[in-house]
């Protein structure tokens, strides 16, 4: 078991840079998951943390020692690929052990026998150990390369991508033995994935990762709640933060570029005029009169999710503006509404990044502040 | 109905042409005398005497042995060369790799016999004329070429996760190519050294030339040069039995291994 | 590899179109000396000697595109049309499959050996069957017979490569998505038209590729004319001229040069064969 200390990392293909000064730290025993869009870097920082590809600067130590330079074998490092990369003419046992028997030549077979029944019970392969890849199925393959990395009791898990080529049901019950094993095992995980759920219910530590840089780390929910810049804000939540480009007023509120409305602030103190980029969550907003609200429309779509409604309402701006309400909620498309939200609900980003960091904007609000609704 | 028959028809042509060939062969094979000389479809009094006489009359077993030797040293070989090339062209990243591949497969285009009397003085500097070794070297020349291209392609199909995985797992270069690389590579091993064996098994330009006496002649030389008292009286009964014996292998190797080669054969035609 | 194929391709090559411009025999050609071109064409006394000044090379290199063309362009039709049998379902198939297959499977020195016996004009059963059905009335001499030598090797070569042929359109065929014939009934499309206006142009690929390979195949024949018919100026074919000038005449000097026109002429084929496939990939194209 071990930290992950990443420093100024840097790798570049010839004249492509894949990662461009990562500085990164993970601490013991920690489930860290790497996302991004693809193209990010996330998949070239988790095969340098492997040692498949060579750093162009920067450094990495793994549980204190200055890995940089060594190969795979000497890191202490197992990972589970995308495509799961199971040898086809070997039965599970003997991918599970393939590795075991590698490392350690001497060891006695009963002892490389029972870490593999050990690890095959743990991931229910039991019933499976004599069997060839071909005659599994894909969830059960997945255990099979989850339970040949962790069979090695590494210092850190790598994982890519592990759950994409799994269809929705499955992926969701991988999920949670994913979790499960990694509260059973305490071993440092780092996940590599573009599936923001995934990152958000399995991460201790969620990395968001763009054009070869880390834009934010930490906790999942504080990425959620104060999201370091537009980036950030858009990529987590679904649908998406509303982000309106606005220039600030002489009442300390924002008025929309290009249409009406003013925009509550949260307590930042900001010279009249400047520029800035708000943001509001979908769920943050509430309907209310046109005249009442601080955005106003007309509702150009509704769509009903089940357990809440999306309104897509004009606002005279080039993208509607999305709201996310309960499902009691009655408009018909052409219907003029008004949305309205908590001031500390709105987030504020200048020239790219987040400015105020007000008290845990959210849905405290459920009730309209100036129509009482 | 109409359209059934004739469908039915046309594959009864198909096999009837197919194997008919080889089942007059051994027909003729099991005639000797006059019988031999009244065309019919199934022989009065079989026999094997042409079997006996194609072993006594001229070193055949030697040439079977022969065509074995060859045959299987070039298929080693071919293999064991073109797994290494194979595995450099699929997998390093190297300037003017695609140029390389293309002259591969520009050399087995080459015909024969314009490297010939080059191949010839080659083999003769070596001291290796008239011998199996001088046979198998130029064989390489038939063989190389398309045992490197199918097994490049075979090679490309190979995920390389695979390959990572056991560095993964601690797996030193020889560990890879020997417990994960050839296993996976198996099947198409066997397919294309079956290719191989076949090419060199047929052969006929190189074997007639570069062999000189009996005891050195591969077996399609053999059967070419099977002769009677005179030019004009060929002794049909041995040299059919002499056919039946060499195809009947090649024949079963091929059905056998139907699938394999197939697959071998649209690899390096069809994805090429 | 590479350098085993230096070895046993490249510098046999080279020493081969070397000894073109010598005066070498492969008895002793370590004292060759170098004439030039006189080994493909000289003027001596008013008289023209060296390969290209040989009627008799002229005629093998009109026999080998005879050959070529006709076997080839045989063995695409009977190939396409085997492979479409063999694409339907019914029962056995699997053996019917095994069957084609047997006389690719066949050494070419057999199959020449079993065609000749067959052919033979005497008691060959070719022509004992062609009599009993009374569409001759006397034994044709296959072999020896200027015009039908050529069209018993073309019918042996066609007979022993069509399999290949059709292998390669079969594997094509099986690759082709089903839904698109499901389509096509849908849409009541008459099946003949189907095949020219869909199938064909699915399986161009693969049957181009077989198409080069086997023309290229075709162009450097020796074994079967050899053996099916000896050195018959009727059917000599380029590498069978090449190798009578080099080996029973020993002259290493002209059969050289005939060799290395053999290699030229199948490069200038293969270089044809490409450009023309890559100007109509562009035409084909977006």
């Amino acid at each position: 078991m071990a930290g992950v200390e990443i420093d100024g990392l840097v790798k570049r293909f010839g004249a492509v840079t894949a990662l461009d000064g990562v500085t990164l730290s993970l601490p013991d025993g920690a489930y860290a998951v790497i996302v991004g869009r693809s193209g990010c870097g996330k998949s070239t920082l988790l095969r340098l943390l492997a040692g498949l590809e060579d750093a162009t600067a920067g450094t990495i130590h793994i549980g204190g020692t200055d890995v940089t330079g060594l190969p795979p074998k000497r890191r202490d490092v197992a990972m589970v690929f995308q495509s799961y990369a199971l040898y086809p003419h070997m039965t599970v046992f003997e991918n599970m052990a393939f590795g075991l028997r590698l490392r350690d030549g001497r060891r006695d077979k009963a002892t490389i026998t029972a870490r593999v029944r050990e690890a095959a019970c743990m991931l229910h392969l039991e019933d499976l150990l004599d069997r060839r890849p071909a005659a599994l199925s894909g969830g059960q393959r997945q255990r099979v390369a989850i339970g040949r990395a962790v069979v090695r009791d590494p210092a850190v898990l790598l994982l890519d991508e592990p759950l994409s080529n799994l269809d929705a049901g499955l992926r969701l019950s991988v999920r949670r033995e994913l979790a499960a094993l990694h509260r059973r095992l305490g071993t440092t995980m780092v996940h590599v994935t573009h599936d923001q759920t995934e990152a958000m219910t399995l991460a201790d530590v969620m990395v968001l990762m763009e054009a070869g840089r880390v834009v934010q780390a930490g906790p999942p929910l504080d990425l959620y709640t104060r999201p370091a810049t537009p980036f950030v804000a858009r990529f987590l939540g679904t649908p998406p933060m509303n982000l309106l480009p606005a220039v600030v007023a002489e009442d300390g509120t924002a008025v929309p570029l290009g249409g009406g409305g003013r925009i509550p602030l949260p307590a930042v103190t900001l010279a009249p005029g400047s520029a800035v980029e708000v943001g509001v969550r979908p769920e943050a907003m509430t309907a209310c009169p046109p005249e009442a609200g601080h955005l106003a429309g007309t509702v150009q779509l509704v769509e009903h999710l089940g357990e809440s409604v999306l309104w897509h309402v004009d606002v005279g701006l080039a993208e509607p503006v999305v709201a996310r309400l309960g499902p009691d909620a009655t408009i018909r498309a052409g219907d003029r509404t008004g949305l309205a939200w908590a001031a500390d609900a709105t987030h504020v980003f200048q020239d790219g990044s987040r400015l105020a960091d007000a008290d845990l904007p959210g849905r405290s609000a459920q009730v309209c502040p100036s129509c009482g609704h | 109905m109409i359209a059934r028959i004739a469908f039915a028809l046309a594959v009864v042509l198909i096999v009837a042409v197919s194997i008919g060939p080889l089942g007059y062969a051994v027909v003729t094979s099991l005639e000797t005398g006059s019988a031999l000389f009244t065309p019919g479809l199934w022989p009065d009094a079989p026999t094997v005497a042409n079997y006996a006489a194609v072993f006594a009359e001229q070193p055949f077993a030697r040439n079977i042995l022969n065509s074995i030797l060859v045959a299987g040293g070039v298929v080693v070989l071919s293999l064991a060369l073109a797994v290494t090339a194979a595995y450099a062209l699929a997998r390093v990243e190297f300037r003017g790799r695609g140029l390389l591949l293309g002259t591969v497969l520009s050399v087995s285009m080459f015909p024969q016999v314009a490297v010939l009397s080059g191949m010839f003085l080659l083999i003769r500097s070596l001291g290796l004329y008239n011998s199996l070794p001088g046979l198998g070297l130029s064989y390489l020349m038939l063989t190389l070429p398309f045992t490197v291209w199918m097994l490049t392609t075979f090679v490309r199909q190979i995920p390389k996760d695979l390959e990572e995985a056991a560095i993964m797992d601690g797996a030193g270069p020889l560990t890879i190519i020997g417990r994960v690389f050839l296993p996976v590579l198996w099947p198409a091993l066997v397919s294309t050294g079956l290719l191989a064996f076949i090419v060199a098994w047929n052969e006929f330009l190189f074997a007639l030339t570069f062999t000189l006496t009996a005891e050195t002649r591969t077996v399609p030389v053999a059967i070419a040069l099977i002769s009677g008292a005179s030019a004009h009286e060929l002794p049909w009964g041995r040299i059919m039995a002499a056919s039946v014996i060499v195809t009947v292998p090649m024949v079963v190797l091929v059905l056998v291994f139907q699938r394999w080669i197939v697959s071998g054969l649209t690899a390096g035609a069809v994805k090429g | 590899m590479a350098l085993v194929l230096l070895c046993v391709a490249a510098w046999p090559l080279g020493r081969t179109i070397w000894l073109g411009f010598t005066d070498a025999s492969l008895a002793g050609a370590g004292d060759a000396a170098f004439i030039g071109w006189e080994n493909y064409y000289a003027v001596f006394g008013g008289q023209a000697f060296g390969v290209l000044a040989d009627p008799q090379w002229w005629r093998s290199v009109g026999n080998t595109l005879v050959f070529t063309v006709a076997s080839v362009s045989l063995e695409t039709v009977l190939g396409v049309l085997v492979a479409l049998v063999l694409h339907q379902r019914f029962p056995g198939r699997a053996w019917v499959r095994a069957a084609v297959l047997v006389p690719w499977a066949i050494p070419t020195v057999v199959s020449a050996k079993m065609w000749a016996w067959m052919l033979n004009d005497q008691f060959g059963v070719v022509n004992a069957a062609l009599e009993g059905m009374g569409l001759i009335d006397a034994p044709l001499a296959w072999t020896a017979d200027p015009l039908l030598s050529m069209v018993a090797v073309i019918g042996v070569d066609v007979w022993k490569t069509t399999p290949f042929m059709a292998l390669l359109v079969l594997a094509a065929l099986e690759m082709l998505p089903r839904d698109i014939y499901e389509a096509a009934r849908v849409d009541g499309i008459h099946p003949v038209r189907v095949f020219f206006r869909v199938t064909l142009p699915l399986i161009r690929p693969a049957l181009v590729v077989a198409i080069v390979f086997r023309t290229l195949d075709a162009l450097r024949v020796f074994d079967l004319v050899y053996v099916l018919t000896a050195n018959s100026p009727a059917t000599m074919t380029m590498s069978v001229y090449a190798r009578r000038e080099l080996i029973d005449f020993q002259s290493a000097g002209t059969g050289s040069a005939a060799a290395t026109l053999v290699f030229l002429i199948i490069a200038l084929a293969a270089a044809l064969i490409l450009t023309a496939g890559r100007l109509r990939g562009r035409e084909a194209g977006p």
